[in-house]
């Protein structure tokens, strides 16, 4: 999706056949080009899809159909949910690169596969039959609508997750405006600019970091390793979730925000549901509502296993089901001394969020356990080595982006944009047009003169 | 008024895209896609190589980018590193296995015959001006690696300390600010300190008029960095105030051999590799100049690239000096023997920058 070719060749081709055909075709050519872009990524990706987008759509039907035989209905979802969850377990990149199937079949050509979005669309299949299972909603016979729906390219590479029913009454017939059209390209290009500019950066940091011998890495290095990982990662996340919903609202779907300011959050609950709203949401609604009991062992039961799946679902590997485990206990002992912790100043346990996250971030980021406790390890000092000079050098390279970075992620820059769209509408039609140009010239720089890092490198 | 706004927005961001798109199709044929998918081995790979390639003003859009990030304060584009108005390309980390086995191939080689063997391994700029580096661009010590190559030489082969001399001269114009190869001057001083190995006596500056051949050279890493705070670099020829001893150039290709009067090729100026100005730079296997210095001895080099600048500098001293570069020698599969008769020379120097020398896999032509 941040490519060249995407940006000057994908995207005008389709929004002019998307713009020229009326809207009840406009379904059908959204599908099309999201079965395109997965299989320009790697035909393998295809088998997934099919199996996803065809057992939401038959399941959802039998699971609608035999509404009042709740037996029936229950055999139907676990069927649809063997299948998601299957193909997701198959083709799901594992920590050395390949898939299941990769690894099963043996084959060079399915090893190197990459299903692109299947993260995304078994969790729009599944979330389509258990909502029709709940009675929410009933299906829709439109197979073009429910393909549209479960593989949405604009959200496919990494969210935000969608909902049927916020989306549904657009499916049928999606209207595009310059308005909704000159907003969504604003959004595209603050994601590309986002990821290409400040987190593919602050990855580069972050080699720069590891790169260094753990056993002589100063505590300041250390420190700003882990902020700069951080950064990559949120950075890449809120990037990829604001192309999605630019692209979405080109498309005429309005598609809500799906990161509020999380490094503002006061608490580990709370910088959950501020860091990827949707992802946060689906996993309450489809798998906590399980544990949610009076019983305080189910309950914490429950916050384990959602923490892990849903760092699980960021990748898979040891590193991302621990760090997932990590945030479960927070969360736990946050639950357990909750009034506590709210006689404390807000702004201490904003301190105090950020410095768990810091010192939690190795976890995910190294390699294996034992580099992830030498790095904690030397960012509290335990290679007597505060500062060195390659301290000062990264420093002095990366403070302007480091200092972008954390104003970008305060809030403050919303403030900001909060403030100037109260001004006058003169100045607005002047700046829109120019800041566009601005960021397409800047975006265009970028995707010729270097490589986007894939968002799969940061797990 | 909004809706203005909108409508200027969403059509200058599509007018924009179409135009690049068109020309891109159209009228930029700087790849083909058949050569992208040579190089690729995924389609969507190839796809994205030709675009970028082929994009209209890529060379804007690059300097663009070098700009931006060099504001926002980064200083290191892949392996290029900027210093000051220098470019630096950074140093590698040393492959110890091949380097032990390239040491071991220059002895069997001195081994074999019983022509005088001498080797000189030049630093590049990485090495001289490592300390403008930081830490983690600086993957080696080159003085290091050169003395741990001499000491691993056997005592039959002579060695030329070029490190000194370059580092000692590191504030004039010694190396290229946009290539990875030292200039006329840097050359010279590597001769100065050969030349008095090799048993005979430099030729002084004085004895040379400056030729600015090429006032605005810009290499390889410019072309790779394209950053517009580089000075451009000037090529020099250094001619001699009298009569030019050479009489023959013979450039021999492994098929085709080719003659001139010059070790200079001025032609080469007006090419995309400048530098080939210096006996056509590593295009050919085999290079003999012959001087009118017929009672004077005869040398074989043994060559890298950074040879090329130096080795004019040689002609007043041999009757003939033959350049073999043993990459193209074991490109065509062949031998050095198969192409020079090791046994007709009075002296061999082995000239390698010590980068190449450590990544070098082809010392095994030597041996027959």
């Amino acid at each position: 999706m941040i490519s060249i070719e995407f940006l000057y060749f994908f995207v005008p081709v389709f929004m002019a056949l998307y713009a020229v055909l009326s809207p009840k075709i406009r379904g059908k050519l959204a599908s099309l080009a999201s079965a395109a872009v997965v299989c320009w990524v790697h035909p393998v990706g295809m088998i997934p899809m099919a199996v996803s987008v065809l057992g939401g759509y038959i399941f959802g039907i039998l699971i609608y159909n035999f509404r009042g035989k709740r037996h029936k209905q229950t055999v139907f979802l676990i069927c649809s949910l063997i299948l998601n969850i299957g193909a997701f377990a198959l083709f799901v990149p594992l920590n050395s690169g390949s898939s299941l199937i990769g690894l099963i079949t043996d084959s060079g050509f399915i090893k190197g596969a990459s299903a692109f979005g299947l993260s995304v669309y078994t969790l729009h299949s599944i979330s389509y039959c258990a909502d029709i299972y709940r009675g929410r909603y009933g299906c829709r016979h439109s197979f073009a609508q429910i393909a549209e729906y479960i593989l949405f390219f604009p959200v496919m590479c990494a969210g935000p997750v969608l909902r049927f029913d916020d989306i549904s009454e657009t499916l049928k017939t999606p209207v595009i405006s310059f308005a909704k059209i000159s907003d969504g390209i604003k959004l595209l290009l603050v994601g590309y600019a986002k990821k290409l500019i400040l987190a593919d950066a602050m990855f580069e940091l972050w080699c720069d970091v590891k790169a260094i011998d753990l056993d002589s890495l100063p505590a300041l290095t250390a420190w700003i390793g882990a902020a700069a990982y951080g950064f990559a990662l949120y950075f890449s996340l809120w990037a990829f979730s604001d192309i999605g919903r630019g692209l979405g609202l080109m498309l005429g779907f309005d598609i809500g925000k799906n990161f509020d300011v999380p490094f503002a959050a006061s608490g580990i609950s709370d910088f959950v549901k501020r860091f990827n709203i949707s992802l946060f949401k689906w996993i309450n609604d489809y798998v906590f509502f399980a544990f949610d009991s009076r019983k305080k062992i189910l309950r914490f039961a429950g916050i384990f296993i959602v923490s892990a799946l849903g760092m699980l679902w960021y990748g898979v590997g040891l590193n991302t089901l621990l760090f997932g485990i990590f945030i479960g206990i927070f969360i736990i002992i946050e639950t357990l001394i909750g009034e506590r912790l709210q006689k404390v100043n807000a702004h201490i346990r904003r301190i105090a969020v950020l410095f768990l996250l810091l010192v939690t971030v190795p976890v995910l980021a190294s390699e294996n356990q034992s580099d992830a406790f030498a790095y904690c390890a030397a960012m509290f000092g335990a290679n007597n080595v505060t500062i060195d000079i390659m301290s000062v050098h990264l420093l002095r390279i990366y403070l302007p982006l480091l200092a972008v970075c954390v104003i970008l992620s305060s809030g403050l820059v919303e403030f900001i944009k909060g403030k100037i769209e109260n001004m006058s509408e003169y100045i607005l039609t002047i700046i829109q047009p120019v800041c566009v140009i601005a960021l397409l010239i800047m975006c265009t720089s970028y995707l010729i003169s270097a490589d986007s890092i894939p968002l799969s490198l940061l797990f | 008024m909004k809706k203005f706004s909108d409508a200027i927005t969403v059509a200058v961001f599509f007018i924009m895209l179409a135009m690049f798109a068109v020309s891109l199709m159209f009228f930029q044929h700087k790849a083909t896609f058949e050569e992208e998918s040579l190089s690729h081995s995924e389609m969507s790979d190839a796809v994205n190589g030709f675009v970028k390639d082929n994009f209209p003003l890529s060379a804007n859009w690059k300097s663009l980018y070098a700009n931006i990030n060099v504001t926002l304060g980064k200083r290191q584009f892949g392996d290029v590193y900027i210093v000051g108005d220098r470019l630096i390309k950074t140093s590698e980390a040393v492959d110890e296995k091949r380097f032990e086995k390239n040491i071991g191939m220059i002895n069997d080689f001195a081994e074999t015959t019983s022509v005088p063997v001498y080797v000189m391994a030049a630093p590049t700029a990485s090495g001289v001006y490592s300390s403008k580096l930081p830490p983690t661009a600086v993957k080696n010590d080159q003085r290091e690696l050169i003395d741990r190559l001499y000491l691993g030489l056997d005592d039959g082969v002579g060695t030329i300390d070029a490190y000194y001399p370059l580092y000692s001269s590191r504030s004039e114009y010694v190396y290229y600010r946009t290539s990875d190869m030292w200039t006329s001057f840097g050359a010279y001083h590597a001769y100065a300190e050969a030349v008095k190995k090799l048993g005979l006596n430099a030729v002084t500056l004085q004895n040379y008029d400056q030729e600015y051949a090429l006032s605005s050279y810009t290499g390889e890493l410019y072309d790779r960095v394209m950053y517009g705070g580089i000075t451009q670099d000037r090529i020099n020829i250094f001619r001699s105030k009298y009569q030019s001893p050479v009489t023959k150039v013979e450039l021999y290709d492994g098929e085709n051999t080719t003659e001139a009067k010059s070790v200079y090729f001025k032609r080469a100026l007006k090419t995309d590799k400048e530098t080939d100005v210096f006996l056509q730079g590593d295009n050919y296997l085999r290079v003999s100049v012959e001087t009118s210095l017929e009672d004077a001895p005869k040398l074989l080099i043994i060559k890298g690239s950074y040879a090329n600048t130096v080795a004019p500098f040689f002609t007043p001293h041999y009757s003939e000096i033959t350049l073999a570069d043993p990459e193209l020698i074991k490109e065509k599969g062949g031998k050095l023997s198969d192409f020079v008769n090791v046994s007709d020379y009075d002296q061999i120097l082995v000239m390698f920058d010590i980068q190449s020398f450590c990544q070098a896999d082809c010392f095994d032509v030597l041996c027959s």
